[in-house]
This record gives C-alpha cells, sequence and structure tokens, in this order.
C-alpha cells in the first residue's frame, strides 16, 4: 500500500475511534448533567405586604421566581420594584439609603433606584424593572 | 519541532524512562496450556478501575442521610438521564469482580503460587479479597431499601456474637440501632477509609507480582511445555482482549438487567420474606443456619464463626504448613482442601439459594 | 384472522421467530459478505501469484458451501415457516404486494447457490480465468439478494409513500432503503472478515501466513468501523419520527414492560460496533501470534449478539405495527381500527378458525394478543395483569381500544372489539390470571 494512503487512513481510524468515544461519553455527560430542579420557574405575579416599606429610606428583597427582586420606597417616598442580581457577575444587591441608589457590594456596581440603569461601576446593563402595582390590599409584582 | 519529539525528550531528561523501557522490554510471561488463569487478576484489576470510576461519577449524584440515600438512588435510576446505566454498572461490576477474584484466588490455590518466595503476594491478595467483601457490603447499605437495611443489620448483629464483637457493631453502627449515623459510617467506609487502604494493598500486590513474575504450575514447569512471550506488547495487548470481553458482557448485563431498587427501608417493617444476603455471604449464611442453637456449652452462633475462623486460618497460612520444600503428602492434602472449599463454595450457595425461606 | 394460528407458550411466537430469523441473518450476510471477499481475495492472490494465498482461499470456501447452501437456506425456510404460522395476515399482505420481490429474491438465491457451487467444485478442475468469472458471480448473485430483501424488510418499518399510492416501487425503495442497505452491507463486510480470521487462525503458527491473513482479514473490518457511525445517524434521521422518539424512552428511568429497552439496545449496538473493532485490533491485527481460538469464539458471540441487538432493534421499533402505518402487529388492519366506531363493531365473526369448545375470550385473546404476549413466558400477561381483577381487567381493555385517548396508541395495537367481546375477553383473562401457578 502507498505510505501515503496508510498515513491518511491511520487518521481516519484514529478519528472514527474518537468519535466514537465521543458517542459514547455521552451518557456520562447527560448523568453529571442532570440536576435537581426545574430550570426557570414561571412566575407571573406575587403580592408583597404594605407595610415591607413602611417608610422612606427602606427595601425589601423577596424571592420573585427562582431569583431575587427588590422593593424600594425612595427618599421621596416613590416605591419601585426591580430585579435584585446585579448584572455584572450576579451578586444580590441592596438598596443604599444614603446614596439613594441601589448598591452592588461585590464590586461597587450603582443602579439608579428608579430605573435601574447602570451609573458607576463594572456592571455593564441595566436592572430590569418590574411592573409594580399598588393596590389597597399591598404591592403586586409582575414582569413587564 | 514536532511536538511529539519535544514531549518525548521533555520526560526523557527527567526520568529514567530508558531504564523501564528495558524492563517492559525484557519482562515476560509464561505461556503454556493453564495460562488461561493468568488473566482473572486482570480481569479484577479492570473492574476495580471501572468501579473506582462510576463509583466516583455517582458520587455526583448520591446524597447519604437517612432521609435522602433512599430518594437520591430512586431520583438517579428513575429521573436522572442515564443514571440507571451508571449505577447499574457499578453494581454489575461490583458482583463480576468479586467473581473474578474469587477464581483468581482459586486457581493461584491450586498452582500453589503462594509458595516461596511468593507468599507476601498471597496475603496481599487476601487482604484484597476481604476489603472487596468489605466494600461490597458497605456499598450494599447504602442503597437504604429493605433488603439492604436487614441484610446490614444481620451482618453487623453476627459480628456481635463473636468476644469483642458488640464494640465493633456499635462503632459501624453508630449505636445500638440502625439509623442515619449507620449510613454514615457504611459512606465513609465505602468511599474513602476501605478505598484507600486497597490502593495501598493492590500497589504492593503489584508490586510484588512484578518482582516475581507469573508462577508457572509444578508440572507444566517440570514438563518443559512452555514457552514465554513478551509482556509488551503481547501480554498487554491479550489482557487489553480479554477487558474487551469483560466490558461487552458488562455492558449487556448493565442494560439488559438493569440493577433493581426495593422499597425505601423501615426499621419497624418486618423482615421481607424470603431475605437473602449477597450470593458472596450465600454459603456462610447457609452455613450459619444449619448450626444448632447450642453446641455442646457455646452458642451456634459463635460455634459456626468459630469454624469460619479456623477454616479461614487454615486457608490463609497455607504458604506456612505447605511450603515448597513440604512432602508430596502435605501438597495432597492442600489440594484435598482447595477441592472441599470449592465444593463448600459452590453447593452452599446454591443450597442457600434453593432453600426454602424460614 | 383468517388463518390458524400457532400458539406458543414460553418464548413465545416472536421469540421463535426471532430465534431463528437472527440465526438465518447472521448466516446469510456472512454469505452475502463471503461472496465478496472470495472473489477479492482471490483475484489479489492470483495477481501477486501467491499460491498459499490461493490455498487459504480454497480452504475458506468449503466454510461457505456447507454454512450457506446448507444451514443458512434451512433457517431461510424456517422463518417462512414460523411467520407463516405465528402470523398468517402479515405474512400473506407481504407475499400478495411482493410476489414480484419474492421472484426475484429466489431466482437470485438459485443462482447464488448455483455459482458458489460451481465455485466451490471447480477449483481444481475450471481455469483460473473462468473460475474468477464464476467467482464474480457469486458476488454480484449474493449482493443483489440482499439488496432484493432489504427492500420488503424496510417496507415493513417505513413504507413511505406506499400508503398512498400502493405503489411496488415506492414500497421498495422507501425512506429508511438506503441507508438500510449500507448499514446490511457494512455488517455483511465485517462478518466476511471475522469468518476469514477463523480460516487464518486455523492455520500453523509457524506458517508466516497465518500472520498475513489475519492482518488481512482484519482489514475487512475496517469499512465497517469508520463508516458504520455514519450510517447509524443516517439511519437514525430517516426514521419517521414516532420511531425517533422512541428511541429515546429510556434516556432516563428503568421500568419493566415499556420500551425503555429499546434505547439500551440499540446503544449496545453502537456500543459492541467499537468493542469489536478494538477487540480485531488489539487482537488480530496488532498481536496475531496469540490470537487463538478461544479468543475467536467471544468475537463471534459478540457478532452474534449485535446481530440479534440490531434486528430486534428493528423489529420493536416498528411497534404497534407489523407492516407500518397498514397492519398491527396482531394482523388487524389499521384501517379497520381509528375511531371508536370500527372498535364497536363485532371481531368474533371474524375469527375463522376456532378451536373446539374455546370460548369468545379465548378466541379473542389467541388473535388480539398472542401475537406477542404469552401468558407466563415473554411478555407474560399473567404477570402484567397480577392483582387485577375481571372488572378491572375490562376497564383497561377499555381504555386501550382505538382513538387518540388510548394511551398506549404508539406501542400497542389498539383492542378491537364490541362491549360484550371485551366482556368475554377480560373474563377470560380474569380467569386465567386468578389461576396462576403459585410458585412465582
Amino acid at each position: 500500500m502507498n505510505m501515503n494512503r496508510r498515513h491518511w487512513l491511520d487518521w481516519v481510524l484514529k478519528g472514527v475511534t474518537g468519535l466514537y468515544g465521543l458517542v459514547l461519553a455521552v451518557p456520562l455527560v447527560k448523568f453529571l448533567q442532570s440536576g435537581e430542579g426545574e430550570t426557570e420557574e414561571k412566575v407571573s405575579q406575587i403580592k408583597l405586604e404594605k407595610n415591607v416599606v413602611p417608610e422612606p429610606g427602606t427595601s425589601k428583597i423577596f424571592k420573585f421566581g427562582s431569583k431575587p427582586g427588590i422593593l424600594i420606597r425612595r427618599m421621596d417616598g416613590t416605591v419601585h420594584a426591580l430585579t435584585a442580581t446585579c448584572m455584572h457577575l450576579g451578586c444580590t444587591v441592596d438598596y443604599s439609603k444614603e446614596e439613594d441608589r441601589i448598591a452592588c457590594a461585590c464590586h461597587g456596581g450603582r443602579y439608579d433606584a428608579s430605573t435601574g440603569a447602570n451609573i458607576s461601576g463594572p456592571p455593564p446593563a441595566p436592572l430590569t424593572q418590574l411592573k409594580l402595582e399598588e393596590k389597597a390590599d399591598g404591592f403586586y409584582v409582575s414582569k413587564n | 519541532m514536532n511536538i511529539k519529539d519535544w514531549i518525548t525528550r521533555f520526560v526523557e531528561e527527567r526520568l529514567p524512562v530508558k531504564a523501564f523501557k528495558d524492563l517492559s522490554a525484557h519482562k515476560t510471561v509464561p505461556e503454556h496450556k493453564q495460562d488461561f488463569w493468568y488473566y482473572f487478576g486482570g480481569i479484577s484489576l479492570f473492574f476495580f478501575i471501572l468501579l473506582v470510576f462510576t463509583g466516583m461519577v455517582l458520587l455526583f449524584q448520591y446524597q447519604p442521610g437517612l432521609e435522602s440515600s433512599h430518594a437520591s438512588v430512586l431520583r438517579i435510576v428513575t429521573k436522572v438521564d442515564f443514571g440507571w446505566l451508571i449505577r447499574s454498572i457499578h453494581s454489575w461490576a461490583a458482583n463480576l469482580m468479586l467473581v473474578a477474584v474469587i477464581i483468581h484466588m482459586f486457581s493461584v490455590y491450586f498452582m500453589k503460587a503462594y509458595q516461596k518466595p511468593r507468599e507476601l503476594t498471597w496475603f496481599t491478595g487476601l487482604g484484597l479479597l476481604g476489603l472487596c467483601m468489605g466494600l461490597g457490603f458497605t456499598g450494599y447499605c447504602l442503597v437504604w431499601d429493605d433488603m439492604a437495611f436487614f441484610a446490614t443489620k444481620i451482618g453487623i448483629q453476627i459480628m456481635e456474637t463473636v468476644p469483642g464483637g458488640s464494640y465493633v457493631a456499635n462503632i459501624l453502627r453508630g449505636g445500638p440501632g440502625m439509623g442515619g449515623l449507620t449510613i454514615q459510617r457504611m459512606f465513609a467506609l465505602h468511599v474513602v477509609i476501605i478505598p484507600w487502604i486497597f490502593m495501598a494493598l493492590l500497589g504492593a500486590h503489584l508490586f510484588f507480582l512484578q518482582i516475581h513474575g507469573n508462577k508457572i504450575p509444578e508440572g507444566i514447569e517440570k514438563s518443559g511445555k512452555y514457552g514465554r512471550v513478551p509482556f509488551f506488547p503481547n501480554f498487554i495487548l491479550s489482557d487489553l482482549y480479554v477487558w474487551l470481553i469483560a466490558l461487552n458482557l458488562l455492558a449487556v448485563l448493565a442494560a439488559l438487567f438493569p440493577w433493581p431498587l426495593g422499597g425505601e427501608a423501615d426499621p419497624l417493617a418486618p423482615a421481607p420474606k424470603g431475605i437473602k444476603p449477597e450470593w458472596y455471604f450465600m454459603a456462610m449464611f447457609q452455613l450459619l443456619k444449619l448450626m444448632p442453637a447450642e453446641v455442646g456449652p457455646i452458642n451456634g452462633e459463635l460455634f459456626g464463626n468459630m469454624l469460619f475462623g479456623i477454616a479461614g486460618a487454615i486457608w490463609a497460612t497455607v504458604p506456612i504448613w505447605n511450603p515448597a520444600t513440604a512432602t508430596g503428602r502435605r501438597g495432597k492434602i492442600a489440594a484435598y482442601i482447595g477441592f472441599a472449599g470449592i465444593v463448600w463454595l459452590i453447593s452452599f450457595t446454591i443450597w442457600g439459594y434453593v432453600a426454602k425461606p424460614v | 384472522m383468517n388463518y390458524p394460528q400457532w400458539v406458543i407458550e414460553g418464548v413465545g411466537g416472536p421469540g421463535v421467530i426471532g430465534l431463528i430469523a437472527v440465526s438465518h441473518v447472521f448466516i446469510s450476510q456472512f454469505a452475502v459478505g463471503g461472496g465478496v471477499f472470495l472473489p477479492v481475495t482471490e483475484y489479489l492472490a492470483r495477481k501477486r501469484g501467491d499460491a498459499e494465498m490461493l490455498e487459504y482461499c480454497h480452504a475458506h470456501s468449503r466454510f461457505f458451501v456447507i454454512l450457506t447452501s446448507v444451514v443458512g437456506a434451512m433457517f431461510g425456510i424456517g422463518i417462512w415457516f414460523a411467520i407463516g404460522l405465528v402470523n398468517p395476515d402479515a405474512t400473506a399482505f407481504l407475499i400478495r404486494n411482493f410476489v414480484l420481490a419474492w421472484t426475484i429474491e429466489w431466482v437470485w438465491f438459485f443462482l447464488e447457490v448455483l455459482s458458489l457451487v460451481v465455485y466451490y467444485y471447480g477449483w481444481k478442475t475450471l481455469s483460473p480465468r473462468t473460475h474468477m468469472m464464476v467467482g464474480w458471480a457469486y458476488m454480484f448473485t449474493s449482493l443483489m439478494t440482499l439488496v432484493t430483501i432489504n427492500g420488503i424488510l424496510t417496507f415493513m418499518l417505513s413504507p413511505g409513500n406506499w400508503v398512498q399510492d400502493h405503489s411496488f416501487w415506492s414500497g421498495m425503495f422507501n425512506p429508511t432503503y438506503w441507508p438500510s442497505l449500507m448499514m446490511r452491507f457494512l455488517v455483511c463486510l465485517a462478518l466476511a472478515g471475522l469468518y476469514g480470521l477463523i480460516t487464518a487462525s486455523r492455520m500453523p503458527k509457524t506458517h508466516g501466513m497465518r500472520t498475513h491473513m489475519l492482518q488481512y482479514s482484519a482489514r475487512w473490518f475496517i469499512p465497517t468501523f469508520v463508516l458504520m457511525i455514519f450510517g447509524m445517524a443516517w439511519y437514525y434521521f430517516k426514521l419517521p419520527e414516532a420511531q425517533q422518539a422512541m428511541l429515546y424512552s429510556g434516556v432516563s428511568g428503568f421500568a419493566r414492560g415499556n420500551l425503555a429497552i429499546l434505547t439500551r439496545i440499540s446503544m449496545l449496538t453502537v456500543f459492541f460496533t467499537c468493542t469489536m473493532g478494538l477487540m480485531i485490533y488489539f487482537g488480530a491485527y496488532a498481536n496475531p501470534d496469540e490470537f487463538t481460538t478461544g479468543k475467536i469464539v467471544f468475537l463471534m458471540l459478540s457478532a452474534l449478539f449485535v446481530t440479534g441487538a440490531g434486528e430486534w432493534t428493528r423489529e420493536v421499533l416498528r411497534k404497534p405495527y407489523v407492516i407500518g402505518q397498514v397492519m398491527y402487529s396482531n394482523g388487524v388492519l389499521a384501517a379497520d381500527a381509528q375511531t371508536m366506531e370500527d372498535a364497536e363493531r363485532p371481531i368474533v365473526p371474524k375469527i375463522h378458525w376456532r378451536r373446539a369448545g374455546e370460548s369468545d375470550g379465548e378466541a379473542m385473546f389467541r388473535t388480539e394478543c398472542r401475537s406477542c404476549h404469552t401468558l407466563d413466558g415473554y411478555r407474560p400477561l399473567r404477570e402484567f395483569l397480577k392483582g387485577r381483577d375481571e372488572k378491572s381487567i375490562l376497564n383497561l381493555l377499555r381504555i386501550m381500544r382505538p382513538g387518540d385517548k388510548n394511551p398506549y396508541r404508539h406501542i400497542m395495537p389498539p383492542v378491537v372489539g364490541s362491549d360484550t367481546e371485551l366482556a368475554s375477553l377480560a373474563h377470560y383473562l380474569g380467569m386465567e390470571v386468578a389461576a396462576a401457578p403459585a410458585s412465582h
């Protein structure tokens, strides 16, 4: 047999053996991938009591689906709801009464407390605003 | 420069590669009409490697604990993708490994491969067999289904009949009764403690084998009807071939007969009907069942355990009472004992399975 | 329903067909592979003027005469015997629709055996040129038997356009025809190589020819090893969607009685293709000196197993049909069992062959269930229905009637029959389950 052809055949055989290896590794990868819990909880609306943000400068972190959200009564008295996962590396943010902004303690990111716009620090994108309805019996938060 | 050459040179300049190469080039394995039995040690090793691997993978999904043990195994075999496959491979490989180890032991016994200079290989091998059974016993407990619960309970209870055994039993159980601590301790034994000891003993066992080489049975050695094949590559390739056969067998068993899982253990429920130990404890279990409550002045169970102790001691010390220098009569006795051992193991195991549950 | 039916307890009708068919496939695919292997090897030997290699071919062809023309043919007739008795309606359907194909198949087979006999007995008497010609004729005819039968086999799984146009040709060249032909041809080559290994390994070890022929035969596995993985993928993508989904049913969970086992067995076919490739490489190619008869036994067992696994996968993939979209496994035409109105039509009058003293329930069990189930053996109904009384069996039967609500519709033919007939079937099954042998 021609030496070149033999060399080529050698590579084909090695490649196909590798391919079989990959196919047979699928069960292993699938096994390790299987985890608990559903991927994204489908939550449309939750209700929060009126007294969680009783006065200006208070805030409350709540569970919205599988991720945290934050309800803020700003110094001017307006109430806002936003997602609370920092867009930088996924820390949970908090409301800073002194600055009247949303602050992330991990790397110093700052967001506007009403719109969620990223103001300073490393965050590459704004926080998402949640739809907030104030009714007589409480705050109703839902996805926009 | 070619990357392969570079790596070769990098390693050669730092490690005594040439010495290893010379060693492997000169290493040979005897070839004769009984060399078939040499493969069983290798098969055992192959199954052990598979067990370590699948065991590590299972640790990513298994959660030990009174509440979670059974639930997580149930989750593995019903919800996790290919969970039934990995678990079945682990269980089947464990059982096949014990089969291979037992065949390996008997073949070594009948080839008289325990005689000088190979006594240490024999002793470490027996130690490995004991550890295998220990791994089987502790692993069986971890699924925490009703069979596992009672098998573990009975197994530990048997230890209590031996003087001082109650201390060991209490340590294993983590108290007088079976509970969460029992699982925790069995888990520790199964995944950390026994494997580490096993690795050390296995290293010694293989090291001794490397020093002495394979034993050629006396008759064949005298007749001179044997050849020698290079260990590398011939024997290694043959070994790989046999490993692939073992792998095929394992794949068929694991895929077509997935290992079953019973209901969750309930300490207050009566023992399930027809409860039986794993097959590798069956012969012992069946012999213990035959013991009357009292044998003379001593307790029947204790008598049975003493019997095992004596028989085990005779078996283990065969290199001492049947050394290479011994007369032919000793050799004959050893052979008779070996046959008696096989007959007992096979007949009592079968008897144990066909016997009506009490 | 129109013919008497053979009732087999234990391994069951499908079991008997399966055992005969797997043996037949194993041997006849080897015959086709051999049809390629022998003339090609002879050609190479003559080209090189290698007398020893030629002698090898001669010794090797003896094998073929005995195995293919005698044993293979016997098993072939055995298949007709078994399918005709166990599932007469489907057999009649296949004969009626493929008369032309069967005729062609038998002509090819006759020519194949004829050329093989001439080939074997002509080794010493025919001139090299004539002998070579007979060899090529053997190769061609044996390939044509595969080309023909493959159409009918794949038709049963994926009838494709035949369902609409009822054309012979769209039935023959149905969606899975080409991938299946490719896979079967690759299997033939691999088996030819395996049998080549057997003959080679029996040569004396001191003979240089032994090593040469072992490595030569081992190379015959290369196309299979390289292309099979793609053939399987091709086949998979040509399968009807429902069949593709079935192959996923066993990824998680190990419950008995469902089709999870299909996933497992199809996985084994991929796995064995890979391990057998490695076995041939480690054993015959890289280490020919140590390649002994004992090692071949395991290789042949693996090949037999993977043949069985492959055929079994194809058969079970077809569920609930025996002929895709057309006829259910139990011989009921799909067109006759689509809606509840179809179910209401009585079935018992259509069962033309009754045993003396047979109740309606038993006759229904025999025609509607027996082609896949037994009482105690293969897919045992006594075990599946354990703990149910007559009433609960009737409820179960009711939800298995035709229509979209039947949860079993993807794996089992619907139960047909009027209300009273169903009741008598339930009565019969209830009695049988209650009379279950105590030792279980």
